[in-house]
């Protein structure tokens, strides 16, 4: 909404709205939610306000002013909404950019040419080409690897270093 | 909409499940050579390979970890050597480094004590246990681990045990190495295995005695440089103590006022963990 619709909104709201402009707000709020939704929020605060405040309600009711005031606060208080609309496609393009990525890195993989079958035994070659030592080696590749876990917590102890 | 956004989290989670690797993640360069040798492979070569891989997936867990283990360990050793500038090890090198292993520990333990590689490994194992514990002693009396977290660690099973003191451990090490380093090193140092962390650590060692703000303040004469560079990673310890715990007694009383028996008490702690105090006392200073 532009600043004088919005102005046409508060007069209407507040009672003010000169005759002749009664068109031009039956106009606007044909074509547009936002206003229809403004004035039925305003109409919704004003009757919550109304059940609450029953015995000045009535005196106050008739006030220019006190529904100015209305008016402005609501339009200062309406709550923030969650734009799930907004929250969904910030998701879809976070896919979106994972898939993508997803994409650039295999396309442009060294195995890229190699079936899809082959493509882990080729990546892993050199594991399997090692699969034999450490068959072989098995027993002597622990006593090494303990020995260097062993080696980490030197100098821990009292009576080493 | 709560649905869309329950299915959003879904997909998310499932894609980061499936692109879990069970096997270590392989560099490009490694991924390079293994096409080149896959390219010039006969096909009854490729078929053998193709079987044995799905036969190593269809191990039990246990085996593949163990698999794993010992294969980090010999790529390790490869690393290590071609690190030292004496290349690649061939697989005859790798054997007798191997074998020599065994040797000396054989030797270190007596043969009537451990004879085959089982029995020594057990023995090797309570050893490690000994230091682990001692380690994350020192560190609850230094406050620097709670007494619940010492409690957590020790009910846990052996191989988390280890896993958990190496990361400690290399925590340790990279905050008093960043004394020394700017930012940018202790990322890198961040992003290697807890013992290769260690073995870069002890070479800072053997350049500057102590790592953290002790090993910035006392300094090593060339000799002394030589004497802990020469030191075997067994001995290494004990000479580094020898030579820097009088620097360090030195330091204590004329720097920093403390009396003989707050020195003595300080240096009566094993070498790493009288580095981790010095530490703390220099940072103390203004």
């Amino acid at each position: 909404m532009n600043d004088l619709e919005q102005k046409l909104l508060q007069e209407h709201l507040e009672g003010t709205l000169p005759e002749e402009r009664a068109g031009d707000l039956d106009q606007l709020l044909s074509s547009s939610p936002e206003a229809r939704r403004f004035v039925a929020e305003h109409q919704a605060l004003w009757e919550a306000l109304g059940v609450a405040f029953s015995d000045t309600a009535e005196s106050c009711e008739g006030s220019p002013e006190f529904r100015a005031r209305v008016s402005q606060a609501a339009r200062q208080v309406r709550p923030q909404r969650i734009r799930w609309g907004m929250l969904a496609g910030v998701a879809a393009a976070a896919l979106v950019v994972l898939a993508v990525t997803e994409w650039i890195y295999k396309s442009d993989s060294p195995l890229e040419g190699i079936p899809a079958a082959d493509r882990e035994v080729v990546r892993y070659l050199h594991i399997l080409r090692d699969m034999e030592m450490v068959e072989l080696f098995g027993e002597e590749l622990d006593l090494r690897g303990e020995l260097e876990i062993h080696r980490a917590f030197s100098g821990e102890l009292d009576n080493e270093g | 909409m709560k649905q869309l956004v329950s299915l959003f989290v879904l997909a998310v989670l499932l894609m980061a499940a499936t692109s879990a690797l069970r096997w270590p993640s392989v560099p490009r360069e490694q991924q390079n050579r293994n096409r080149l040798q896959w390219m010039a492979l006969p096909e009854y070569e490729r078929e053998r390979l193709r079987k044995e891989w799905t036969d190593l997936n269809a191990e039990p867990r246990a085996v593949q970890l163990e698999l794993m283990r010992r294969l980090a360990t010999l790529d390790r050793l490869r690393t290590r050597r071609n690190l030292n500038g004496q290349g690649m090890p061939a697989t005859e090198e790798i054997k007798g480094i191997l074998e020599g292993v065994t040797s000396r520990l054989r030797l270190e333990f007596g043969e009537g004590l451990a004879r085959s590689e089982g029995e020594m490994l057990q023995q090797l194992r309570i050893s490690t246990q000994r230091r682990i514990d001692g380690f994350l002693d020192n560190l609850v009396e230094a406050g620097r681990l709670s007494l619940e977290q010492r409690e957590a660690a020790q009910e846990s099973s052996w191989d988390d045990y280890v896993r958990n003191a190496l990361e400690i451990q290399k925590a340790e090490e990279i905050f008093l190495y960043s004394e020394f380093a700017d930012g940018d090193d202790s990322v890198e140092l961040e992003d290697l295995a807890p013992l290769d962390v260690l073995d870069e650590m002890l070479e800072i060692r053997r350049l500057r005695g102590f790592l953290g703000r002790a090993g910035a303040v006392l300094g090593l004469s060339a000799e002394e440089q030589r004497l802990l560079s020469e030191a075997s990673n067994e001995e290494f310890y004990g000479v580094a103590k020898r030579l820097m715990e009088p620097k360090a007694r030195e330091y204590m009383v004329a720097q920093l006022g403390m009396s003989k028996q707050q020195v003595d008490r300080v240096l009566s702690q094993p070498y790493r963990d009288l580095e981790r105090s010095l530490h703390r006392l220099l940072m103390r200073q203004p």
